[in-house]
């Protein structure tokens, strides 16, 4: 009999309580959310009291776990009041909290019973630090960005702990929590959320009369896809995706294939090439900068570095299916298309379907001729839809 | 409160002691992130600040990753410890090693977050005795650092003259351009961008990585009245990159020149940083739209198409809606209407009187927008949900 395949937790982002849906409809075996404080995107929806109680209950009903993040360098008056918001994701029952400051995990474990991980941003590089935040109570490690999978498993068999990694989405070219550019040009806390992303402006290099122009700090985005079965091979318990901030396109398709992906690798041992470049091209299909491996492999070599703007894409989400009956369905547009053109919509599995848009209707019966953002319509289809389903279509 | 120098060549040791210096810190460019100089000088730079009673701090402040962390310990071990005051470190898996594996005293930089008490005084029960001194964050006000050496029981240091570090990464990121020169080892080029404001900010790589500091100096020796106030045991002097400064500065410091005159002649273009105040999130309110941000009590759901003259569409989340309720609406401009429910209609526009979830139409209400929120208004309470 051969031995069963151990795929790590596929864990997806969710900036608002509409994408956490989306990633756990997609195939997210876990999210990170932030309540309205303590996390590192101020900028994010981020989620309400009730709002998390949602989300949470959302993932429980679906099989998958939710964590929190908790993981700004706080300020002794932010601690103030983290004691009320731990004890109510306790009871709640957050799955875990993600964590980079020490004073937040000791009040976090003085208030609560919350499984503690270790946040990118506290930059646990090496096997003594794991050692030494596990001795503190942390049960997973987010390693940082900089560690390569052949590390990371050397710190699991070392220490004995669980074992996060960043396999898709943007990246910090700075080791994470060492970056204060926003703090001292911006005015910014970059690590209590404000950061300006000035890593990402094109700058002039000078020295003498030698000058460059170029994005020297902005990194091209992680792409761990064809790493699978390296990931699991070392052990990793958990695999996460970057991108809070980013769009229902994006939380929904990187969900599907990573978490194809991961079925198919249990399933098979093994991913082949014409899956792999599906799965590569399906990746394409929203904004993204050029993909590397970064450190997963080896150290981020001068191949790592993004010289450019991001690139938008090919595609764009037209919307979702908000309501979905046998002859039609309504949906949200947030691009507009008319009659004629070619939408797709992705199922929460297997393959896209393509249809040719012959009428649109307002939800009064009107018939338009195109359809505008943030507007309802109906289309007529005889294909078996469901609500939340992501519509894009070629730009 | 005692200064303490960074040195990294023999001339001018002599002069420290003169100047009440009695320790210094030294660190060679394999274990420090900015030093210039190599092992052996070191050894020997140890060895003389030894035979003038000045007592070393060694710098060991760079990020070591699994792969490079054996190799970065048996270079450590080479240095003869007992020559040494203290070891300086950020990489808290570095620290952790050297108590469970040696006997040195430890100074714990704590330089990047580490801004609440709880998380220093956990720091100080990891390392007990060990700990010998704590190096704060740079974005710490006086008052802030006031209340932390009045809590804590290990001493406490501070840059008081230096660079700012703004971002440190372990990629190349300046040598893959071959134009540019190394000097020691390291490449030093000047960063602007037309989408900053700031111009002239110094960028370095050396072995270690790249990295980016601030184009002004940190320079809180103008205000000897807050340093004071604030407690710090410990004032870091960084002149690595203007060596010749650091004489100038002490000899200022030693004569009670003014501070105008000591800022002038040493730090002319600096800043305090965040000494006086820090009010680094303050402008996280202007990052979104509150307006349109759902709040708990009352909540029914959001308006997801206004179509004028015809209906607003409402996602209900999970919250019911009937025939004659009252709700609020509150339109992303912050706008506020009350509506009482005269007409209720599905997707296929037919009239029902009360919905549970999902879409449910409504009549038009001029003047709101699509991400309005809508709220129950009761009879009850007319406190505002949105208050």
């Amino acid at each position: 009999m051969s031995r069963k395949i151990i795929v790590p937790e596929l864990l997806a982002p969710a900036g608002s309580l509409e994408k956490l849906k989306v990633a756990i409809d997609y195939g997210a075996n876990a999210v990170y959310l932030a309540g309205l404080k303590f996390g590192l995107r101020a900028a994010a929806d981020n989620f309400t009291y009730q709002e998390l109680e949602e989300g949470v209950s959302y993932c429980h009903n679906h099989g998958a776990k939710a964590y929190v993040v908790l993981n700004g360098f706080l300020h002794d008056k932010d601690l103030e009041d983290l004691p009320e918001f731990v004890k109510y994701l306790d009871e709640i029952k957050v799955d875990a909290v993600i964590v980079s400051d020490l004073g937040v995990i000791e009040t976090v474990k003085a208030n609560s019973n919350l499984e503690v991980h270790l946040s990118t941003q506290a930059s646990c590089l090496n096997a003594a630090s794991a050692k030494l935040w596990k001795s503190l109570g942390v049960t997973r490690i987010v390693v940082g960005r900089e560690v390569s999978i052949a590390e990371a498993r050397l710190i699991k068999e070392q220490v004995d702990i669980e074992i996060e990694m960043f396999v898709h989405g943007s990246m910090c070219m700075a080791y994470s929590g060492n970056c204060t550019i926003s703090n001292f040009t911006q005015g910014r806390d970059s690590n209590r959320g404000g950061c300006a992303h000035s890593c990402r402006f094109e700058y002039s290099l000078d020295q003498k009369q030698s000058k460059v122009t170029s994005h020297f700090m902005s990194s091209k985005d992680l792409n761990g896809l064809r790493l699978i079965p390296e990931f699991s091979q070392a052990g990793i318990d958990s695999i996460k995706v970057e991108g809070r901030m980013k769009s229902h396109l994006y939380a929904g398709t990187v969900s599907k294939v990573y978490a194809e992906a991961l079925k198919k690798y249990q399933a098979e041992g093994e991913l082949i090439e014409e899956d792999i470049k599906r799965w590569e091209s399906e990746l394409t299909k929203f904004t993204h900068r050029d993909y590397a491996a970064a450190n997963l492999i080896e150290k981020a070599s001068r191949d790592t570095i993004y010289n450019d703007r991001e690139n938008d894409g090919d595609y764009g989400m037209l919307g979702r299916v908000v309501e979905a009956q046998d002859d039609h369905f309504v949906m949200q547009v947030r691009h507009a298309f008319s009659p004629g053109d070619q939408i797709e919509v992705l199922p929460f599995s297997g393959e896209n379907i393509t249809i040719k848009i012959e009428d649109i209707f307002t939800l009064g019966g009107e018939k338009i001729e195109k359809t505008k953002p943030s507007t309802l319509v109906k289309i007529p289809t005889n294909y078996k839809l469901a609500p939340n389903f992501i519509v894009r279509g070629h730009k | 409160m005692i200064y303490t120098p960074y040195v990294e060549n023999k001339s001018g040791i002599e002069l420290l002691k003169d100047h009440k210096i009695d320790e210094v810190i030294i660190g060679c460019k394999e274990l420090s992130r900015a030093s210039k100089i190599s092992f052996e000088e070191m050894i020997a730079l140890i060895g003389e600040c030894n035979n003038l009673g000045l007592k070393v701090l060694l710098e060991f402040d760079i990020l070591v990753s699994e792969q490079d962390f054996n190799r970065t310990i048996k270079i450590f071990e080479a240095i003869p410890l007992d020559q040494l005051e203290a070891v300086r470190v950020q990489d808290v898996g570095l620290a952790y090693y050297l108590l469970e594996n040696t006997d040195v005293d430890l100074h714990l930089i704590t330089e990047t977050g580490n801004h609440n008490l709880v998380g220093l005084k956990k720091w100080e029960e990891i390392f007990k005795s060990k700990l010998k001194r704590l190096v704060l964050s740079n974005e710490l006000s006086w008052e802030k650092v006031k209340y932390y050496q009045e809590n804590l029981s290990t001493p406490i240091e501070i840059l008081g003259a230096g660079r700012i570090l703004l971002f440190y990464t372990p990629r190349k990121l300046v040598s893959i351009y071959d134009r540019f020169e190394w000097v020691d080892d390291i490449i030093e080029v000047s960063a602007t961008s037309e989408e900053s404001p700031h111009k002239g900010f110094p960028v370095l790589e050396n072995q270690h990585g790249t990295f980016m500091y601030h184009m002004k100096e940190l320079f809180l020796l103008d205000r000897p009245d807050l340093l004071e106030k604030s407690g710090a045991n410990f004032i870091r002097l960084d002149f690595r990159h203007q060596p010749e400064k650091l004489n100038t500065c002490l000899d200022l410091l030693a004569s009670g020149a003014p501070v105008g005159e000591l800022k002038e002649k040493v730090a002319p273009k600096s800043i305090r940083g965040y000494f006086l105040t820090n009010k680094s999130d303050v402008l996280f309110k202007k990052l979104k739209n509150y307006r349109i941000q759902r709040k708990d009590n009352d909540y029914i759901g959001e308006v997801i198409d206004s179509q004028k003259g015809g209906y607003l569409a409402i996602d209900l989340k999970n919250s019911s809606i009937g025939l004659g309720d009252t709700i609020l609406i509150i339109n992303p401009d912050g706008k506020e209407k009350e509506l009482e429910i005269k007409t209720l209609r599905n997707t296929q526009g037919r009239d029902v009187s009360t919905k549970n979830s999902g879409l449910v139409l409504t009549e038009y209400v001029s003047g709101i927008w699509v991400k309005a929120q809508i709220y129950k208004k009761s009879a009850q309470d007319e406190s505002h949900p949105a208050h």
